[in-house]
């Protein structure tokens, strides 16, 4: 990323201020000292520098974001040490929010909300652990009891109306 | 003393000792609390796919969690670092006037609605105050204490040398959370020191496991790479296993190592390693879920208890 070189034409003006709409923070007021790609894990393992990204937010570069792959880790390291105050976890969290509405949902968290719909719960335990937890005396787990549908209903209901299905593409599908 | 008992979607589904473990150690047997088994819970949500798509979707099944405990008179009690954040979160931003409305207006079309904890009653006045959200190792800290730990432990852990692994949404982001000290957290240490083991300093202490955000669904060779810093720093300062407080963490830790080749730590949540201290049968700890085997940890310490 570092070795590219940045054209005006891809220039979005109101990126910041689409980031700062899905609640991520004024990325203006960053001072690009560093602090957080020296403590961040991403940072030091790939090209992404959380310093040089806040940069490109501020240029309003918003197509080179759709190329990186979603890796933040959201451990939140960076806040800690922000001198301007910025959570550039949460300008992560914006910037896949406006993804997420111009590009398309990734499909691993297509697939794991329909898990949730389906179970309430993004996992399934195998027979095995289902074997384990009657042994053990260990309550039966909730999306195996019948009164559970209730509950699965109402999470139906909330990404309706919340128009989460409809962010997601899941009505599409049906 | 009562909680209700927020078990989430990896501990149940994929390491079912550690919710038994969590469990008898609260339990009338050891500590003496009252547990109660909530049925109708859904999945938190989970940050890496609620929080990151759509935050008021989040929000809204978030605080349907919460109004399902909040007549209770319990605090919830997590065993997960990503059920813990999540939740304590949207109690937290639920106390802006604005967005609980918002969230109402949405649990209002299933029968719901976001209150609090009623404290008080004065007259026709009702009181309201958050539903509290906390973390197992907090509440084994704060509620119960060192002492009286130490006190149920019938097989001290002598001579074991533990790396301790908090996990990044147990400490962090500070703005929220102020539970433990970000910089330099004691909390997990001394109840591993309780045991009587030993927790050991490594550099990377504070450092992520490398999962979390979905970077492990999605670029598993980034995950492990970052795990790999973090292993090598603790097998530098001599450490024999791991304890975290978090299944994901866990879950890491096991996975990298089995695919990295390069260490066999065992990986222990806190409920595993003070069941073992308090004497619980190590076979009915469901240890053959953990990807790295514990036998030779549990033989080594149990020489007696442990067969083959």
């Amino acid at each position: 990323m570092e070795d590219s070189v940045l054209t005006g034409q891809e220039h979005d003006p109101d990126f910041v201020s689409q980031i700062i709409r899905y609640g991520g923070h004024d990325v203006q007021t960053c001072l690009q000292c560093g602090n957080c790609t020296g403590v961040c894990p991403v940072s030091l393992k790939t090209p992404y520098k959380t310093r040089n990204l806040i940069k490109l937010c501020q240029y309003g570069y918003k197509k080179i974001f759709f190329s990186i792959p979603w890796i933040c880790a959201g451990c939140h390291r960076c806040y800690e040490h922000c001198p301007a105050d910025i959570d550039p976890a949460e300008v992560f969290v914006a910037i896949r929010h406006i993804q997420v509405r111009e590009r398309g949902v990734p499909r691993w968290i297509r697939d794991n909300v329909g898990l949730i719909l389906r179970n309430g719960f993004g996992a399934v335990p195998s027979d095995d652990i289902r074997r384990y937890r009657e042994r053990q005396g260990l309550e039966p787990l909730p999306n195996t009891l019948p009164g559970y549908r209730t509950a699965l209903e109402e999470l139906a209901t909330i990404f309706r109306r919340t128009g989460f299905d409809r962010i997601l593409g899941l009505e599409e599908k049906k | 003393m009562r909680y209700a008992l927020f078990s989430g979607c990896t501990i149940p589904n994929r390491f079912p000792g550690v919710e038994y473990a969590t469990r008898e150690i609260l339990g009338e047997r050891y500590l003496g609390a009252e547990l109660l088994d909530v049925k109708e819970f859904t999945c938190c949500p989970a940050l890496p796919t609620f929080y990151s798509s759509d935050r008021f979707t989040w929000l809204t099944v978030a605080a349907r969690n919460l109004t399902v405990v909040q007549d209770l008179g319990a605090d919830l009690v997590t065993i997960c670092n990503g059920c813990f954040s999540s939740l304590l979160k949207a109690s937290e931003e639920l106390q802006n006037v604005l967005k609980c409305n918002m969230v109402n207006n949405v649990l209002a079309d299933i029968g719901r609605q976001y209150r609090g904890r009623l404290v008080r009653t004065e007259g026709h006045r009702n009181f309201y105050e958050p539903v509290r959200v906390r973390h197992i190792i907090e509440v084994l800290y704060n509620d119960f204490g060192r002492k009286r730990i130490e006190a149920l432990v019938r097989n001290p852990m002598r001579g074991v040398r533990a790396a301790v692994h908090y996990g990044c949404h147990y400490l962090r982001p500070t703005i929220r959370t102020t539970i433990d000290d970000p910089a330099n957290p004691v909390m997990l240490d001394e109840l591993v020191e309780a045991t009587g083991a030993e927790s050991v300093r490594y550099p990377e202490k504070l450092a992520c496991c490398g999962a979390g955000g979905g970077v492990r669904l999605q670029v598993p060779r980034l995950a492990n790479a970052i795990t790999k810093d973090k292993l090598d720093s603790m097998l530098a300062a001599g450490a024999e296993c791991i304890v975290t407080g978090c299944p994901y963490c866990l879950f890491q830790f096991d996975h990298a190592q089995r695919e990295l080749r390069i260490s066999s730590l065992p990986v222990l949540h806190i409920s595993e390693l003070l069941a073992l201290a308090f004497g619980i049968d190590p076979d009915r700890l469901g240890f053959e879920w953990h990807f790295v085997t514990v036998r030779p940890f549990l033989k080594r310490l149990y020489p007696s208890v442990v067969e083959g």
